[in-house]
């Protein structure tokens, strides 16, 4: 097999394919970097690469294979990371410039660590909104990511460059953070699957912090099987990270292919259906249909979540940077520094209505669980946008474009919620809008069900951009 | 909450109380994005939970 005929491939195949003695790594990193060298100055998803790292990774799973050894489930498989992650012997910049004064990491991120021993093969950073604080991967310093399926568009963000480096087959596997809709988001505009388990599921050990209590990291692919591959390799406790869950984390890829005619599936109704295009209804309704779900619900205060997740996030992003804020503000992208530094001025008031408001709000929503097992909800109310547009027109309203693609994400994310998004193409449609699959706490698998359905009636599909 | 504050005065002295330097030039900037913090508050604000609900996040030692 060559190594070519794996560029695009899922990384479920690429393993199957090096582990079998079928591809060799080193020659399948050749031809990942030579795409990336082709692809990635049109689209702009890589701010670095780690050749040498790459190298030395691809070099060991193929001495292992060679020796008759098992280089894990990854094996061979090339991923990205947003640059948030610590990756040993790289600064961490977290798209900015600020922190190129910070000394390189001393070892990677958990997760990082737990992709690579499980033979994955780090090729490089990715673009991001400068400290994630943005839905669009504008950024001011290094550039926009650029949406694969349209140049002139956004990749979302705030893992702009994880989606669009997956979308553009550069890699089929990348990681991202989502502290609001970062993962969900850019998964959504870029046509492809992304997951964001429970609120303390994967370790952020490792991780740059933007609001601390809603940061979460999770795996970007082209697949369901993939992201279950990656979640399996990354989960388990991690004292490390004050925030991981201390009990170990079932295995899930072998256990979502089971059918889900036992799923109480709902669609999310009231907010969620209102202020959209009529392509992420259909979206929706697409996905409902083929599952055979009828039954609407309505989450309830979603809008009122949206603003307590605002506040929450401002105060908690802005303390992260306060030092920075006095001494040398005029070197924060002019993109997020004022709201920072709103952030920094909020009263305390502010912050503590919003976090008991978040227990209401958690209660209310964790009781409609117990009539259903997965809602499912748009995951952006629109295509994406194009780039460093400031407003657009939805239902007839002039909305923000940056902090309005996050509309239908960020009351999730308050409560921690785990979430699947999949591509949901429309026929007639270029550009894309993915579903979320939203499931009650620690019930990851059973959104990960669901996308496998939507994934084996067609519904669910990877469009070439 | 009182929607009216006048957010100029505010932006203004808690710049002066955080240490954050801030010409009058820059402060339209802050005080249209305070206003949209404030905007949002103002929805959190006016919700009433009971008085006794526990805050989210609980933190596990």
């Amino acid at each position: 097999m060559s190594a070519e005929s794996l560029l695009g491939a899922t990384a479920t195949d690429i393993a199957a394919a090096v582990r079998g003695g079928e591809a060799r790594a080193s020659d399948l990193l050749d031809a990942t970097l030579a795409r990336i060298e082709a692809v990635n100055p049109s689209i702009n998803a890589f701010t670095a690469l780690t050749k040498d790292r790459a190298r030395a990774e691809a070099a060991k799973v193929d001495a292992m294979v060679a020796a008759g050894k098992d280089p894990g489930p990854l094996a061979g498989v090339p991923y990205g990371v947003k640059n948030l992650y610590d990756v040993e012997g790289e600064v961490t910049l977290a798209g900015s410039v600020i922190n190129r004064d910070n000394p390189p990491a001393s070892r990677d991120a958990t997760v990082v660590e737990r992709l690579s021993g499980a033979g994955g093969v780090l090729v490089g950073l990715l673009n991001m909104d400068e400290y994630a604080y943005g839905f669009t991967t504008e950024n001011s310093h290094y550039g926009a990511a650029r949406n694969p399926h349209d140049l002139e568009r956004s990749a979302g963000g705030s893992s702009g460059g994880s989606a669009a480096a997956v979308a553009a087959g550069l890699v089929p596997l990348a990681l991202g953070t989502d502290t609001n809709g970062s993962i969900r988001v850019p998964a959504s505009v870029c046509g492809i699957h992304g997951f964001k388990p429970t609120y303390g599921r994967l370790s952020r050990a490792g991780v740059f912090p933007f609001a601390a209590s809603l940061d979460h990291t999770g795996p970007l692919a082209r697949s369901t099987a993939d992201l279950a591959l990656a979640y399996d390799v990354m989960r388990g406790p991690d004292p490390r990270d004050p925030v991981c869950r201390t009990k170990p984390s079932d295995a899930l890829l072998e256990d979502m292919g089971d059918n889900v005619g036992a799923t109480r599936i709902a669609i999310s109704g009231g907010y969620f259906r209102e202020t959209l295009e009529d392509q992420a209804l259909t979206v929706l309704d697409t996905a409902a249909q083929a599952l055979g779900a009828t039954r609407t619900i309505e989450i309830p205060e979603a809008a009122r979540a949206r603003a307590a997740a605002f506040v929450i996030t401002t105060i908690e992003g802005a303390s992260v940077h306060m030092a920075n804020l006095r001494s040398r503000k005029q070197d924060f992208d002019p993109l997020i520094r004022d709201r920072l530094i709103a952030g920094a001025m909020a009263p305390a008031a502010w912050y503590t209505a919003a976090q008991r408001f978040r227990r209401w709000y958690r209660d209310r929503v964790l009781a409609l669980f117990e009539d259903c097992d997965v809602i499912l909800a748009p995951a952006t109310p629109c295509v994406p946008q194009p780039l460093w547009q400031e407003m657009m027109s939805l239902d007839g309203q002039q909305l923000p474009v940056r902090a309005t693609m996050g509309r239908f994400t960020q009351p999730l994310t308050l409560i921690g919620l785990p979430i699947v998004v999949v591509p949901v193409p429309v026929a007639g449609q270029r550009h894309p809008i993915g579903l979320q699959i939203i499931a009650a706490p620690w019930r990851e698998i059973d959104a990960l069900r669901v996308a496998r359905a939507l994934e084996e009636t067609g519904v669910a599909a990877i469009k070439a951009p | 909450m009182n929607e009216d504050f006048d957010l100029d005065q505010y932006v203004a002295l808690m710049a002066e109380t955080l240490g954050i330097p801030m010409t009058e030039a820059e402060r339209p900037e802050v005080i249209l994005q305070m206003r949209r913090t404030a905007d949002l508050a103002a929805q959190v604000m006016e919700f009433e939970p009971p008085q006794d609900l526990e805050p989210a996040p609980v933190f596990k030692p």
